[in-house]
């Protein structure tokens, strides 16, 4: 089994991935929107459903239809 | 044959003092004669705690006698109306006729207590009683409890001179020796001195040379606890007493702190003057109305770091107290019958205790806030403790974790570990490994940022247990000779969060497990992000860059064959060949060792990443670099 071992730095691997899941975290799921007040995973829910015609005066659905949506 | 008549006739009853030489076990403690002269002190103790006395004597004399002496008001040496006999002769000669408190009527009653002095006469080889009275002076003598000599005058004295004398000899055919225990009387002694403020106590021993004391307190049981803490130092300036009397029971307490462990602890219990070395109802009620008042003064003021408790314990290490408990008919129980067994009790001197202490808390807060202190530190170096013995436990057992699943191989030098997020993709790993030389162990979630934390607390987490038992390491331990696999890869899905556990477990290696990091034994496998196919052509992506860069070859291609690109989401998705052609067949798999030097500090970047208090130093460095993130 020949293997090419390719090494990496763990500080410059350790950075690079942290930064990564930081600026993911930051943008995508922690911070709501300035434009509507939503994270990113309240507009998913919301936009499911607005797919399944669920609106404030609609009667009541199941969530598991709601998961199979999103 | 002969009946065996079982008849009335057959029954004994055993009167006057018989049950007491028949049955002495029950009367009194028979290791020693110690508790024969506290019969005796306690009848003088009863006369000083109603004022009648303020001198005690008690002396081991040379030819094996021992007296107690007082200047109280004397035995009563009329005849008593209805027994028809001196009331000396009555209280020696009957069980159970023994004084009272009188105006407060404390009973005693049940245990060893109480059962008078007609015991120590049934017990003493030799007994004589002097008792000064109404300007007289009045002698009796007994031997093993049966009277020697009449009630009688034997001289006068001055008329505010009275008192009663008690010389008694034990008989060794009752006890194991008849050696008094010195030590112990002298402790008695003392006790009996603080519980009695005013009443002076002198003990001496004419078998030893220049072995007397006196012992008087006039505040109590503050000043013997000051006595008593010689050499330490104590937390508060004034001792924290009470002394609240209701209707039915009474309750006094000091108590104190010393900064470092004292050399005799004080933790001494009475109940009606009577010492109570197994604690019992009122210790209990005492210790639960301590740790009450602390733990409310420690919420109310913020003093408690986050999860850790305090305890009874805690609050009482390092405090020096004692208490005296007074109670009508206590219930005594224990083997030696010197715990105190009453419920009744246990509420008052809890709520009493409670009250006390909230007061005195909130009114000293400085020294509250030392006291609160010193319960927290014991409780850290508890929770500490019992960490490490966590610890120890887990590695009893060569117990595997359940979820891992092993590879056949024990050779360091082909053995290896793969650590996979989620079960789904831990699943496929296993059927996608080969089971000769790879084993396979699932992490649920994200697991415990143990950058800040001490090995011997990580242990605590079930996922970072089971890594240990499962690489055969325990953390922060350099040695490894008992490492179970060649290869450790970090096994991470390809979005951001397994990049964030990547990350961790990054942490832990190098906080924890450096040895290993620095042998090159940790890699990093990388899963491809995309999957683009084009006709028969596959090919894997790692990122966006390259997955463009496929695209844009395989646009190029003769034919112009649909491409088309799959995005895994996780791990979970990728079938398992396709696992196994990415990421864990070494023919074709892509892993990275993970290396350190010592000139690039990788430590400080870790602890600008991972540390809980570099937050404002992460904000900045994420402001700086943040364009630079590819997702």
């Amino acid at each position: 089994m020949k293997e090419q071992i390719t090494s990496i730095s763990l500080k410059q691997y350790a950075e690079e991935s942290y930064l990564n899941y930081a600026m993911y975290v930051i943008l995508d799921r922690a911070l709501p929107n300035i434009g509507d007040g939503l994270k990113p995973v309240q507009r998913r829910i919301l936009y499911a459903m607005s797919e399944l015609g669920l609106d404030a005066g609609s009667k009541y659905k199941n969530q598991q239809e709601l998961l199979v949506m999103l | 044959m002969a009946k065996n008549s079982y008849d009335a006739q057959a029954i004994e009853v055993l009167s006057g003092l018989d049950p007491v030489k028949k049955r002495p076990g029950m009367y009194t403690d028979t290791s020693n004669p110690n508790h024969l002269i506290q019969e005796v002190l306690d009848n003088s103790v009863d006369e000083a705690l109603s004022g009648y006395c303020s001198n005690i004597k008690v002396s081991v004399l040379k030819d094996g006698f021992i007296k107690v002496s007082d200047d109280g008001r004397g035995m009563p040496i009329d005849e008593h109306p209805e027994h028809k006999v001196s009331g000396v002769e009555l209280i020696l000669c009957k069980l159970h006729a023994g004084a009272k408190f009188s105006g407060d009527d404390y009973n005693f009653s049940g245990g060893l207590h109480g059962v008078g002095v007609s015991v120590v006469n049934a017990l003493s080889d030799e007994l004589e009683v002097r008792v000064k009275r109404d300007s007289k002076e009045y002698q009796i003598t007994f031997n093993n409890g049966d009277k020697s000599s009449e009630l009688k005058p034997i001289g006068e004295v001055g008329l505010r001179n009275s008192g009663t004398s008690i010389k008694f000899k034990p008989n060794p055919t009752y006890f194991e020796t008849i050696e008094i225990q010195i030590k112990q009387l002298k402790h008695l002694l003392k006790a009996k001195a603080v519980l009695c403020p005013g009443l002076t106590i002198e003990f001496v021993n004419e078998k030893k040379t220049d072995d007397k004391q006196k012992w008087y307190f006039e505040d109590g049981l503050k000043s013997y606890l000051i006595d008593s803490s010689e050499g330490a130092d104590l937390v508060l300036l004034d001792s924290i007493v009470c002394s609240k009397k209701s209707q039915a029971q009474e309750l006094e307490f000091a108590i104190n702190w010393s900064l470092r462990p004292p050399k005799n602890k004080l933790d001494e219990t009475y109940v009606n003057l009577i010492p109570t070395a197994q604690g019992g109802s009122h210790l209990n009620g005492f210790k639960a109305g301590l740790l009450d008042s602390l733990k409310e003064f420690c919420e109310y003021r913020n003093l408690l770091p986050k999860g850790l408790k305090i305890n009874a314990d805690d609050v009482l290490s390092n405090a020096i107290f004692i208490i005296s408990s007074k109670l009508q008919n206590p219930q005594f129980a224990g083997q030696t019958k010197e715990r105190l067994d009453s419920k009744d009790h246990m509420s008052f001197v809890s709520s009493t205790t409670k009250d006390i202490l909230s007061i005195w808390l909130n009114t000293h807060t400085e020294e509250g806030e030392r006291i609160a202190e010193l319960a927290i530190m014991s409780a850290q170096t508890r929770a500490k403790v019992s960490n490490i013995v966590e610890r120890k436990k887990t590695f009893r057992g060569p117990a595997l974790p359940g979820k891992l699943s092993d590879c056949n191989s024990q050779d360091l030098n082909e053995t290896e570990l793969f650590l996979v997020e989620g079960d789904s993709a831990g699943g496929s790993a296993k059927q996608a490994r080969e089971r000769s030389f790879q084993a396979i162990m699932p992490l649920r979630g994200k697991i415990l940022n143990t950058w800040d934390l001490e090995s011997a607390e990580i242990i605590k987490s079930q996922e970072i247990k089971n890594l240990s038992t499962a690489i055969g390491v325990l953390p922060g331990n350099n040695d490894l000779s008992s490492l179970r696999y060649g290869k450790i890869c970090i096994l991470a899905d390809a979005d951001s969060d397994g990049l964030h556990i990547a990350t961790l477990l990054c942490a832990l290696f190098l906080r924890h497990y450096k040895s290993l990091v620095q042998e090159g034994r940790i890699y990093i496998s990388m899963p491809p992000l995309y999957r683009i196919d084009s006709g028969k052509d596959v090919l894997y992506a790692l990122d966006d860059k390259q997955r463009d860069e496929i695209v844009t070859e395989f646009k190029k291609k003769k034919g112009k064959p649909k491409v088309n690109i799959q995005r895994f989401k996780g791990l979970g998705e990728m079938n398992p060949p396709q696992l196994r052609e990415t990421v864990m067949d070494p023919a074709t798999r892509q892993l990275v060792q993970l290396s350190i030097s010592s000139s690039d500090n990788a430590n400080s970047m870790m602890d600008l990443l991972l540390s809980k208090k570099n937050a404002p130093a992460r904000k900045e460095w994420l402001e700086k670099k943040g364009s630079l993130a590819k997702i």
